[in-house]
């Protein structure tokens, strides 16, 4: 008997979690219309609301289920041999907006329920959040529907395994999702100084946006975890090739140096008055402000040349 | 003084071989062949004696150095 026809081959991997994802994706894409009916009737003050809003909730679960099934997709692709290319761009994209974005909708949801139909509070800032969530999700979930759909009708001309490819696809990706996270957190940073001041000195209120900066670098990290393991795990440690060590030399260097005037400013706001909210807010700011600079670079010089 | 090379019609030469498949001989990526062959990226002295050990020719035969006349003149043509 051929032993080897009863082990799945790396395209039919591929082949099986790609029919995975599309499934928890059409659950994903019935429940973002749910989830649009319920906001309509929890904003309207249903009397179900407190069931409608528990339907809602058990959302969440299948969402993650999505996202790592998504992540393993992705690695197992771009194993395959399958580039970076714009739509798989859009897709990390509009994916890592999404996971952060998924917190984000958790607690916008956590005080609807206590501020708005407890206590009477308008919440219009997590309405207006809750609704715009919804339409990034649905732009996620369209441009995943078109990875998958490019994923199996490409799958016969996809290589074998090449570490190269995998290097070379997964490295791009880092950067946009970098980009992505650096983003997010800076415009997060720079919002909860603009709008909370110095009640942000609050230490509960402190703690909560120090978890949010940290829910906002985790698809970042869990792609240099990635990386690491891989550094670990490979015998030559040569996972970057010369110019990419290049590439990363010159961005780590425009980052040092764009970080001294970007500082300062920070230094000249606080000057002389430590009660501000820059005393907890500078780091993240630096964190992210600093992401973004060395993934855009590196990105920029990566594909330019 | 520019480094230029041949790169470009030595993968042709070799069953018009792709950059690709080039860079998955020689371990790197796509990217750094592409910006290898353009000029815009000067490789090392060990990745040009790879490269040349790849398509069987001495160093002097797959990268040689263009003064600004020549520079000029490519960029007319």
């Amino acid at each position: 008997m051929e032993m080897a026809g009863l082990f799945p081959t790396a395209g039919n991997r591929l082949r099986l979690t790609a029919t995975v994802t599309l499934v928890l994706l059409t659950f994903c894409f019935l429940w973002l219309f749910y989830d649009l009916y319920a906001y309509i009737a929890i904003k309207g003050k249903s009397p179900d609301s407190e069931a409608i809003g528990r339907l809602a909730g058990l959302g969440f679960p299948v969402r993650i289920l999505l996202f790592i099934s998504f992540a393993v997709l992705l690695l197992k692709a771009f194993r395959n041999g399958f580039k970076a290319s714009l739509p798989v761009i859009i897709t990390i994209i509009t994916g890592t907006a999404s996971v952060i974005a998924m917190f984000f909708d958790f607690a916008a949801l956590d005080d609807i329920g206590n501020d708005y139909l407890v206590h009477g509070y308008r919440c219009t800032g997590e309405w207006f959040w809750l609704f715009g969530s919804l339409m990034l999700r649905m732009a996620f979930y369209i441009s995943l529907a078109l990875f998958i759909v490019l994923i199996m009708r490409s799958q016969r001309a996809l290589t074998e395994a090449s570490g190269l490819v995998v290097d070379e696809a997964l490295f791009e990706a880092t950067q946009w999702v970098g980009i992505v996270c650096g983003m997010t957190g800076v415009a997060f940073t720079v919002y909860a100084y603009a709008v909370l001041g110095d009640a942000a000195l609050k230490s509960w209120l402190t703690w909560l946006m120090l978890f949010y900066c940290a829910v906002i670098i985790i698809p970042w990290l869990a792609l240099v975890a990635y990386w690491i393991f891989r550094l670990a795990t490979k015998t030559d440690r040569t996972v970057y090739d010369e110019k990419q060590r290049h590439d990363l030399a010159f961005s780590g260097m425009v980052t040092w140096l764009s970080s001294i005037p970007l500082m300062a400013v920070i230094m000249i706001i606080n000057f002389g008055d430590e009660s501000r909210a820059t005393a907890h807010l500078w780091f993240p700011f630096y964190l992210f402000a600093s992401l973004l600079i060395f993934s855009a670079t590196l990105l920029t010089r990566f594909r330019r040349g | 003084m520019k480094l230029g090379n041949n790169i470009r019609r030595l993968r042709f030469e070799h069953n018009e071989m792709s950059q690709e498949e080039l860079a998955v001989g020689l371990g790197v990526t796509r990217q750094t062949i592409h910006s290898i062959e353009k000029g815009k990226f000067i490789p090392s002295a060990l990745l040009a004696f790879r490269i040349a050990k790849y398509f069987r020719k001495n160093v002097e035969d797959v990268f040689h150095l263009m003064d600004d006349n020549d520079i000029s003149l490519s960029e007319r043509t």
